[in-house]
């Protein structure tokens, strides 16, 4: 029975594969993101050879954020340096290999969460069909940073798992490092890739040493931040403290955004609904204290997104609800899909749970 | 309490189950797309938005953006 799963779920995974790799060969550029920011940073590095300093400092393309990290259009802009012109599709084509390494990870997560081979692939399946991760793997959104993102997390999360299920000093030492100079990385691709430190809080380390990892996973940030200044790099928005009316109306608008993006059927099907169902109904066991502290460093990295959207102005010109809500509206199912390396592996945990249990009911 | 919690449970069974058939048939759509997509390609995207093609000079969102990158690096004319 479990052979005839097994088979069939590699048939539904092909299928989503093939799904994205014809959008990415197929669909034609047009997402505002990829567009509007990575690949044109990408095409702006070979047009000026190099630092786009030109581009970037030209007040039409302010909203295209001048100051985020320029990693990403850079490693990218090597492609069209080595083709000598500049070509999209190769670019694009990663991004299907971006989907495979993804459900891969999250296979090998679900392994060692003591999960059959079956029931590994079928909580893939599930997570393989969210919209989010299945746009930006090819379907229309090919070319965003989210999805690299996400895989630098998923990888973050193997080490992390690894680090919690080892009682060997040099490989919880090694993992330690390896998400460090993730955090690092994910850092210069978006800012908000920071928030993957907070896996660094629940590493089985001294504070000491985890105070020293967290600094150090800051350092490009902090470098980044001086070059913007250094360079004169125009910003499109800030980090303000607002007054507490502000910060109330602010609040109020994160969680009605959360709770209709959590709604969203056509994104995520009931799997919100559904995780915080199973969150409702089991306990947190006490011999599996890594969950805990996934959940905890979901929690953190939840409470960071919240904090800037709480801190951030956009325009300050604008009335401050309206821009907040039209920024939270475009950007709230980005913020779910990144965190879903830290929630996903708890939903499969919590799921399994309750499977078991239900199976213990019909035995019993 | 424990019976709400015992119902509960079946209720998340049911749903789940439910979510991966919905899914497997969200499947055969995508094999219906994909082929589709080999046979019938889609066409260009806002064709008419070209390098410095001024007609669409001051536009602005999603189009704006395209007339951006497609003339990134060809020396239009100012607005």
């Amino acid at each position: 029975m479990s052979k005839r799963i097994t088979i069939l779920i590699y048939f539904l995974l092909a299928i989503n594969v093939l799904y994205v790799l014809s959008g990415v060969i197929h669909i034609p550029l047009q997402s505002v993101d990829v567009v509007g920011i990575w690949l044109f940073k990408a095409k702006a590095f070979f047009v000026e050879g190099g630092l786009p300093l030109q581009t970037l400092k030209n007040p039409d393309f302010i909203l295209f954020h001048p100051q985020y990290p320029l990693l990403l259009p850079f490693l990218y802009s090597l492609i069209y340096f080595g083709l000598g012109r500049v070509w999209e599709l190769p670019i694009l084509l990663l991004y299907p290999i971006y989907y495979v390494l993804i459900l891969f990870l999250s296979f090998k997560v679900f392994k060692k969460m003591k999960l059959s081979t079956a029931a590994s692939l079928i909580y893939v399946y599930i997570y393989s069909m969210l919209s989010p991760l299945l746009g930006q793997a090819g379907r229309l959104h090919a070319g965003s940073a989210d999805i690299v993102l996400v895989l630098l997390s998923w990888i973050a999360v193997y080490f992390w798992q690894r680090s919690q299920l080892t009682k060997k000093r040099t490989l919880i030492n090694q993992s330690a490092w390896i998400i460090t100079c993730l955090v690092m990385v994910a850092s210069q691709i978006k800012l908000e890739g920071l928030f993957i430190g907070s896996l660094i809080f629940s590493l089985p380390l001294s504070k000491q040493h985890k105070l020293l990892l967290l600094g150090l996973a800051s350092m490009p940030t902090l470098l980044w931040s001086y070059l913007v200044k250094v360079l004169a790099l125009p910003t499109d928005f800030a980090l303000v403290i607002p007054s507490a009316w502000e910060l109330i109306d602010r609040s109020r608008l994160i969680m009605s955004w959360t709770i209709r993006e959590m709604l969203n059927y056509k994104n995520w099907y009931i799997f919100w609904p559904l995780f915080w169902l199973g969150l409702t109904v089991t306990k947190w066991p006490k011999s599996h204290p890594e969950i805990l502290g996934l959940a905890q460093a979901a929690f953190l990295a939840a409470g960071a997104f919240a904090l800037v959207y709480l801190i951030l102005t956009i325009d300050a010109q604008a009335e401050v609800g309206s821009t907040v809500s039209a920024h939270l509206g475009s950007s709230i199912d980005r913020v779910l899909f990144q965190l879903t390396p830290f929630i996903y592996p708890i939903f499969v945990f919590k799921s399994q749970q309750i499977w078991l249990k239900i199976k213990g009911l019909f035995q019993g | 309490m424990i019976i709400i919690k015992v119902m509960l449970k079946y209720l998340y069974g049911i749903l789940l189950v439910s979510m991966v058939m919905v899914m497997s048939l969200r499947s055969g759509l995508y094999v219906w797309r994909t082929l589709n997509e080999f046979v019938h390609p889609y066409p260009p995207f806002h064709p008419e938005i070209t390098e410095c093609s001024t007609e669409l000079l001051g536009t602005q969102g999603q189009l704006r953006g395209l007339y951006n990158y497609r003339s990134l690096g060809k020396p239009c004319q100012k607005e």
